[in-house]
């Protein structure tokens, strides 16, 4: 456990001494502040264009058109494409080189040589990774509360607050699940960069290739756009977009996030207990993959071969 | 330099990654391809079943054929070599120069008769010649494709718009090359600068276009934002003439992005993108020179960077990081 | 002399071709006609474009509150139309200048811009005019300016280090 520990917390303080993980950190929250800007000032657009509609109408004395329905906590839903963009880079960042990294500098047999039981090892580091994946996730959680009452002029309520803890610790897991696929390839590669690439390539086929397969596989109903005068096609889902979907966590985290921050008319108001219940089999099928892919680390590092 | 370029392409056929992942992309675009022909073939079918039956009933005023846009079966390429596509160069450009130096080889072959610029030129050549063959094999592949499965009528235009549309997807990749090739001439850190490559690519293929996205107000709404208020044309019109800062604002954010000048003159040339059906290959071309030259001027600016910066470089012999 | 029975016949003869005349001229009376000036147009995105819609009222009523209809693409702008309505005599013609706004946003594309003429509820006949929205061309020389900037930098940087 003492093992453990240690190797958690040198990961923990490794991680910021890393020039391109912390790059890549930058990066992500200066994202998730813009999002919440780009959230607050395109539903303040809506809002203004919705007000000189109010003004025309009641100047050429037509019919008001009911107000758009803008649920507060929408203009954070940008947070779940940025969680699938860059959360998951990041987490790969993490972890391509956690292992490989003491397995080339020497520490690894280094450590072997210690009291410490191999499956420590891969539990240290993915503690030490949630450490940091969680801390980062937490400043994101305050940026954002604090950015929400800076733009809406509203501090959310308990429910709201609720609902984006909840979508954080899913984002928590759903970049866990990265960081433990990168540190699974690791344990399996002598190249780091041959790593990161192959997980590039995972990143791909999770976050683009499989949902641009399921959306090519909707049916199309049609509505009419009366402004562009063109009839415009709203997707649906058929049993071969949903069976597709669900070979990508990605598919499944943006529809769990999508509930979680009211980007859903059919989700935005009903409580949480019944919202987590409809969405329980995504959430487990999110963290499947975390607890697979330690199985598996811990049974590589068990091979004499790891050296 | 010949022998350089020579080299550059055999160590890309011995090189795992790079062939797992343009095997992947020959993969999914040959799916992709089959997948859009069968269904402008399945459209053919039923034009041909409704013209037959029409026939049989005593018909002579028969329908024109719909416009079944064979080309539209590529939409899903222009994706995967916007990510795929641009990820296969920047492996080819951080290898090109990563390797040499792990070797050492990069003092050894600058002792030789070549001058540094043509060292990086015959590098360059090497790898776009290999994203050329790539090019080339799913342009073949694509058209292979069209002819035998969909049997859409095609004529000598919409093989032309696909040659051109090729030859875009070539200069797409390069761009990503030679900004990889820049990235590690520039990095002494040959771990750091991958990573730094990958970071570089997700902003400007996926941060700014969905920045640019998000801004759209009728991207938020099902339908469009003003149907959905039951706007008519005029009453939306005053509307937006409030908004084109706004505009101007969001154009100007995706206009900084490579991936969305691809993409709009890819939609364009594969008829994706309505109001070019009367264009030829080389028209469109000629109205989308700007989305042309926001592909090919970084590309050519961040070459003679590379020119400058390796010039400069006296340390080429350390290689840090490690690889 | 005309018989008193022939009377009748010729009587409801002129009174038929005179009820005929009216019918008659009172349905071949509207008639409006849109023409343009302009055959095609060419605007850079970004900025305003002008069309001069020529309207003939070619009926033999007047015809009042004519005002210009043009199926815009999305995002484009009517941004002034100089006169909002006209009344027109017969055989009289009037214009319109009409400034649209092409959005900043608007990429290099070509569309058709449908033009008619209304009035109450009678309508003219559609004209179309070809639009073509070109990028503009400041941007290519500013690029080429960068290109020509680098090369000629980089051939001096190459000269003054001497070694290549």
């Amino acid at each position: 456990m003492t093992g453990m520990k240690n190797i958690a917390g040198k990961e923990f303080r490794s991680s910021f001494r890393n020039m391109e993980f912390l790059l890549i950190v930058g990066v992500f929250l200066i994202m998730s502040i813009v999002s919440v800007y780009i959230g607050s000032t395109t539903k303040n657009a809506e809002l203004k264009a919705y007000e000189d509609i109010v003004a025309t109408a009641t100047a050429a004395g037509t019919e008001i058109p009911a107000a758009p329905v803008i649920y507060p906590l929408a203009i954070l839903k940008n947070l779940v494409e940025y969680i699938v963009m860059i959360g998951s880079v990041l987490a790969i960042f993490l972890g391509f080189d956690a292992f490989n990294g003491e397995r080339r500098g020497g520490t690894l047999r280094l450590m072997l040589t210690k009291p410490v039981r191999r499956s420590s090892i891969i539990l240290g580091k993915l503690s030490g990774a949630g450490l940091v994946v969680g801390l980062l996730l937490a400043a994101t959680l305050i940026f954002n509360i604090v950015l929400f009452d800076f733009y809406t002029g509203v501090f959310p309520n308990n429910a709201e607050i609720l609902r984006v803890v909840l979508f954080l610790l899913v984002a928590f897991v759903y970049m866990m699940d990265f960081y433990a696929g990168a540190l699974y390839v690791s344990t399996k590669t002598r190249e780091s960069s041959y790593g990161f690439l192959l997980m590039m390539v995972v990143w791909i086929f999770i976050s683009f290739v499989i949902p641009q397969v399921a959306e090519s596989q909707k049916s199309y109903a049609y509505a009419i756009n009366n402004i562009a005068g063109t009839v415009t096609q709203v997707p649906e889902e058929t049993v071969l977009s949903n069976a597709i979907g669900w070979l990508s966590p990605a598919v499944q985290f943006k529809s769990v996030g999508n509930d979680l921050l009211q980007a859903v008319d059919e989700t935005a108001t009903i409580g949480i207990g019944r919202l987590l219940a409809a969405d329980l089999i995504k959430i487990l099928y999110l963290i499947f993959p975390s607890v697979l892919l330690t199985i598996l680390s811990a049974r590589e590092v068990k091979k004499e071969a790891i050296l | 330099m010949y022998a350089i370029v020579r080299k550059e392409i055999r160590d890309a056929f011995k090189n795992r990654l790079y062939l797992l992942i343009a095997a992947m992309l020959m993969v999914l675009v040959i799916i992709s391809v089959i997948l859009g022909a069968l269904q402008v073939k399945a459209n053919v079918d039923a034009y041909n079943q409704s013209i037959e039956f029409l026939k049989s009933i005593g018909k002579t005023d028969l329908p024109e054929a719909p416009n079944l846009n064979p080309l539209a079966a590529l939409k899903s390429y222009v994706n995967y070599i916007g990510i795929l596509g641009a990820l296969i160069a920047i492996v080819q450009g951080n290898l090109a120069i990563a390797k040499d130096k792990r070797t050492g080889t990069t003092p050894l072959i600058l002792t030789r008769h070549i001058y540094r610029d043509q060292y990086l030129s015959a590098k360059l050549i090497g790898n776009m010649a290999l994203l050329l063959l790539l090019s080339v094999s799913i342009f073949v592949v694509t058209l292979l494709s069209m002819l035998l499965i969909s049997r859409a009528p095609i004529t000598w235009d919409d093989i032309a718009r696909m040659g051109v549309f090729s030859i875009l997807s070539f200069l797409y990749m390069s761009l990503f090359l030679i900004l990889s090739l820049f990235m590690a001439v520039l990095s002494r850190n040959t771990k750091r600068v991958l990573l730094l490559t990958v970071v570089i690519w997700l902003v400007i293929s996926f941060i700014l276009p969905q920045i640019g996205d998000t801004m759209d107000l009728d991207n938020q709404l099902p339908g469009g934002f003003f149907s959905s208020m039951g706007m008519n044309k005029e009453e939306s019109q005053k509307i937006l003439d409030q908004f084109s800062m706004y505009e101007t604002i969001r154009d100007g954010i995706e206009e900084m992005s490579p991936t969305k000048h691809y993409e709009r003159a890819s939609f364009a040339l594969l008829n994706v993108k309505s109001g070019f059906e009367s264009n030829t290959a080389l028209e469109i071309s000629a109205i989308k020179w700007f989305d042309i030259a926001g592909i090919l001027a970084p590309g050519i600016l961040l070459w003679l960077g590379a020119f400058m910066v390796f010039l400069k470089r006296e340390d080429i012999n350390e290689v840090q990081g490690g690889y | 002399m005309i018989g008193r029975k022939h009377m009748a016949w010729f009587l409801a003869a002129i009174l038929g071709i005179i009820l005929f005349g009216a019918f008659s001229f009172s349905t071949a009376d509207s008639s409006l006609t849109v023409t343009s000036t302009e055959k095609t147009l060419k605007v850079v995105n970004g900025q305003t474009t002008t069309l001069h819609i020529g309207v003939t009222n070619d009926g033999s009523t007047e015809l009042k509150d004519i005002s210009v209809q043009i199926d815009l693409p999305y995002k484009w702008i009517i941004q002034s139309m100089d006169p909002g309505t006209v009344s027109l005599l017969p055989g009289e013609s009037s214009e319109f200048t009409v400034v649209l706004l092409v959005p900043a946003s608007e990429n290099a594309s070509t569309h058709t811009l449908n033009v008619s003429c209304t009035s109450g509820e009678l309508t003219s006949d559609i004209i179309n005019i070809p639009v073509a929205v070109v990028t503009n061309p400041m941007f290519g020389y500013a690029i080429l300016g960068c290109i020509v900037l680098m090369i000629a930098g980089t051939a001096i940087y190459f000269r003054r280090n001497v070694r290549r």
